[in-house]
C-alpha cells in the first residue's frame, strides 16, 4: 500500500474532472508532482475549462515603478570580449526609473539604440533607455485587444525589422480567444521615429488553446506557426503576407509542439524536434525560396531526417554561418543539456544539400565548471526569485560583431549579508575554452534581470 | 411518478453483499434509473454491481437516502454544467461531513459515483480532492497522496523554467 497512489486508480477522464475543479495556480503546481499529472495539465480540454473559469490569471506583479540598471561594465562589447574580466566590481552604470505597471518586460536592441519592451493587457510602452527619460517613446493601446489574459493567454514577441534604412520593431502578440479563433497580432513600429504610425495586421488562426501552439519568428521575415491540428502548420511571411501551409513530417502532436524549434540560414528555415521517447532528434528544412511566392499546394520539406541522439529539452538553435567551410549554408545547432553539476554542450551541424542529401556531424563537449554551481538551462533571461537566489542561465550567442559564437552563463546570489553577487560565466565556443568570474554588486533587490547579446539589464521593482 | 414511493430495489455488490433501498434513493443514480426503466416488470433477482463493493455501496446509499427527493440535475447543456463548476470548491456542511473520510474510501466513492453516474457526488468528491490540493506544493501533493516523483532532473528543470512566472510573484 504504502508504494502505491490511490491516484494510479483514477483513470485519465476522472482525474481530469478532479483537476477541473482546481485553480490554475493548484494546476500549475500539479505539473510539477509527476509525468502523468504533467501530461494531464497539459490537456488541451481541461485547459479550455480552465480559461472559461479564471481569464484573469496573469503573473500579474504587484508594481508601479520600475528601476532598471544598466550594468555597463558587464556590457562585454565583443570587441573588447578577452579583456571584460578586469572588471572585477560593478556599479550599475545608470538607473531609470519608469513609472507604469509592468507584466511582460523585453530588452531589445536595435541598432546602436537599447529600448526596453513593457507590455500589459491592450497596452504596450517602448522606453528609449538612451533619452533617461520617464516618459515612453511609444506607447500604444489597442482596445480590440483587451481580452482578459489567460495562461499564456497572449504574449508578445520582439524582432528587429529593417526597411527603407530605418530600424524597427515587429511585435507579435499572440491571443488566445477560447472559444473563438485565436488571433495573431502584428504591429510595425519604428521607435526611433515616434510620429510614424504603428501599422497593424492580423491574423486568425484556429483556436488551439494556449499549450498546443507554438510560435517562433524567423529572421524578422517569417513566423513559424504550428499547432497538432492539421489545419495550423504554417509559415507566414511577414513581407509578402502569405500564409505557406508545410506539409510537416514531424511527429506533431499537442505533447510535443512545445519543443519544437526553429532556425534558420541563409538558403532555408530548419524545424527541429527532440523525441524523448525515442532518444532522437528529427529536423526537416523548407527552402527559403519557396517561401518568396504563394502556392497553392502544401510545402513539402526539401530535407528531412533524425539523427540516432536526443538534443535536451529547451534545445536552442543557431544559425552559425559556415562561410569558409567545404559545405556553405550549413547550420550549426548548439543546445545545452546539463544535470548539475555536469553540464555539456551539443553541437549538431547540418549541412543540406541539393537533391535531399544530408551530412550531419555532432560534437559532446564537457563545460561543466568543476562547481555546481551551474545550471545550464536554455533561457533568455535570468529570472530571480523574489527569495533571494536566482537561477544561473546559460545561452548560445552569436557576436554579431565578430560572428563568433559564444556562450554565456550567469548567476545572481543573495549573499548572507543581503548584498548580490553577479557571475558571468562565457565559454568561446571557437577556442572551446571558457573562464568565469564574480562580480559584485552594492545591493539592490534585482528582480529580472534582461540580456541580449552584449548588454545586462538588471530591473528593479518598488 | 407512477411508481408507488415504496417500491424496494435489491442490488448486489461486487462482494456479494445485497442491499434493499427504496426506488426513488436508488434513482439518485442515473445508471440504475436507467436500469429500472428498461425492465418493465417486476423483477426479484438484485441489481448486480459489479464495479461497486459493499463498504462503499453503503456510503454512496447513505448519500442518496439524505438527498432523496431533491431534483436531480438536468444534464441538458453544457452550458449549465461549465455554471456548476464554477470555481465552487465549497461542500454543504452535511456532504462536508460525509466526505470526510480516509483517503482510499474517497477515491472509491469518486469511481463509485462515475459508475453509478450520481452527478452531485462525483462533484462533493471532485471538490473534495481538488480542496486536498489547493495550495499545496508539488511535494506536498506527492507526499500527500504517495506519489514517486518519476521526472529526471532535467524534465524538472525544464517544467520549473515552463512554470517559473506562476511561482515568482
Amino acid at each position: 500500500m504504502a508504494s502505491t497512489s490511490y491516484w494510479d486508480h483514477i483513470p485519465d477522464d476522472l482525474a481530469l474532472l478532479i483537476l477541473l475543479h482546481s485553480s490554475p495556480i493548484d494546476i500549475v503546481s500539479l505539473r510539477l508532482v509527476s509525468k502523468r499529472f504533467w501530461t494531464l495539465s497539459r490537456d488541451f480540454i481541461l485547459w479550455r475549462a480552465v480559461y472559461k473559469q479564471s481569464p484573469l490569471l496573469l503573473p500579474k506583479l504587484p508594481i508601479q515603478e520600475l528601476l532598471v540598471h544598466e550594468i555597463d561594465q558587464l556590457l562585454c562589447r565583443s570587441q573588447r570580449f578577452h579583456n571584460c574580466w578586469d572588471y572585477p566590481i560593478c556599479h550599475p552604470k545608470t538607473i531609470h526609473r519608469l513609472t507604469c505597471p509592468v507584466t511582460i518586460i523585453q530588452h531589445t536592441k536595435i541598432a546602436l539604440h537599447r529600448y526596453l519592451f513593457l507590455a500589459q493587457h491592450s497596452r504596450f510602452w517602448i522606453y528609449d533607455l538612451a533619452l533617461h527619460s520617464e516618459s515612453p517613446t511609444i506607447s500604444y493601446e489597442d482596445e480590440s485587444l483587451d481580452i482578459p489574459w489567460g495562461i499564456n493567454g497572449s504574449s508578445y514577441q520582439c524582432s528587429e525589422v529593417y526597411e527603407n534604412g530605418s530600424w524597427g520593431l515587429y511585435i507579435v502578440r499572440t491571443t488566445i480567444r477560447v472559444p473563438e479563433d485565436d488571433q495573431i497580432t502584428i504591429y510595425r513600429c519604428f521607435p526611433s521615429e515616434p510620429d510614424q504610425q504603428i501599422s497593424k495586421l492580423s491574423l486568425i488562426i484556429p483556436a488551439v488553446g494556449p499549450m498546443g501552439i507554438r510560435l517562433i519568428t524567423l529572421r524578422d521575415e517569417f513566423i513559424v506557426y504550428i499547432h497538432p491540428n492539421k489545419a495550423g502548420r504554417f509559415i507566414y511571411n511577414l513581407r509578402t503576407q502569405e500564409h505557406h501551409f508545410i506539409e510537416t513530417r514531424l511527429p506533431v502532436d499537442s505533447s510535443f509542439v512545445q519543443d519544437i524549434n526553429a532556425v534558420s540560414s541563409s538558403t532555408h528555415i530548419v524545424l527541429i524536434l527532440g523525441d524523448q521517447d525515442h532518444n532522437k532528434t528529427s529536423f526537416e528544412a523548407y527552402p527559403l525560396k519557396d517561401l518568396s511566392e504563394p502556392s497553392e499546394l502544401p510545402l513539402q520539406p526539401s530535407h528531412y531526417g533524425n539523427t540516432d541522439f536526443l538534443c535536451p529539452p529547451g534545445v536552442l538553435v543557431h544559425e552559425r554561418s559556415t562561410s569558409g567551410s567545404s559545405y556553405p549554408n550549413a547550420l550549426e545547432i548548439l543546445s545545452i543539456g546539463s544535470s548539475p553539476p555536469t553540464a555539456s554542450l551539443l553541437i549538431m551541424r547540418l549541412h543540406l544539400l541539393p537533391g535531399g542529401r544530408i551530412i550531419e556531424s555532432l560534437e559532446d563537449l564537457d563545460i561543466s565548471d568543476g562547481s555546481n554551481a551551474w545550471q545550464f538551462i536554455s533561457h533568455c533571461f535570468i529570472h530571480s526569485s523574489g527569495k533571494g537566489v536566482s537561477r544561473s542561465i546559460g545561452l548560445p550567442v552569436i557576436s554579431r560583431v565578430t560572428g563568433q559564437p559564444y556562450l554565456q552563463g550567469y548567476q545572481i546570489r543573495r549573499k548572507e549579508d543581503g548584498r548580490l553577487s553577479l557571475q558571468i560565466c562565457k565559454f568561446l565556443l571557437g577556442d572551446l575554452d571558457y573562464d568565469s568570474q564574480v562580480y559584485a554588486f552594492d545591493g539592490f533587490a534585482g528582480r529580472i534581470c534582461l540580456r541580449s547579446d552584449t548588454d545586462i539589464l538588471v530591473l528593479e521593482y518598488t | 411518478m407512477a411508481a408507488p414511493a415504496t417500491q424496494q430495489i435489491k442490488i448486489r455488490c461486487n462482494d456479494e453483499k445485497e442491499f434493499t433501498v427504496d426506488r426513488d434513493v436508488l434513482e439518485r443514480s442515473v445508471l440504475i434509473k436507467n436500469m429500472l426503466e428498461d425492465v418493465t416488470e417486476q423483477q426479484d433477482a438484485p441489481i448486480p454491481l459489479p464495479n461497486v463493493s459493499g463498504p462503499v455501496m453503503a456510503k454512496v446509499l447513505e448519500y442518496c437516502t439524505h438527498h432523496r427527493g431533491e431534483p436531480l440535475p438536468s444534464a441538458d447543456t453544457e452550458q449549465s454544467q461549465d455554471e456548476t463548476r464554477k470555481r465552487t470548491t465549497d461542500i454543504s456542511e452535511w456532504d462536508q461531513k460525509f466526505i470526510t473520510v480516509d483517503q482510499e474510501m474517497l477515491f472509491e466513492i469518486i469511481l463509485a459515483a462515475n459508475y453509478l453516474d450520481i452527478k452531485s457526488l462525483l462533484d462533493v468528491g471532485c471538490k473534495t480532492v481538488a480542496n486536498m490540493i489547493k495550495g499545496k506544493t508539488p511535494e506536498e501533493i506527492r507526499k500527500l497522496f504517495n506519489i514517486v516523483n518519476d521526472f529526471t532532473p532535467e524534465e524538472e528543470a525544464q517544467i520549473k523554467k515552463e512554470n517559473e512566472w506562476a511561482e515568482d510573484r
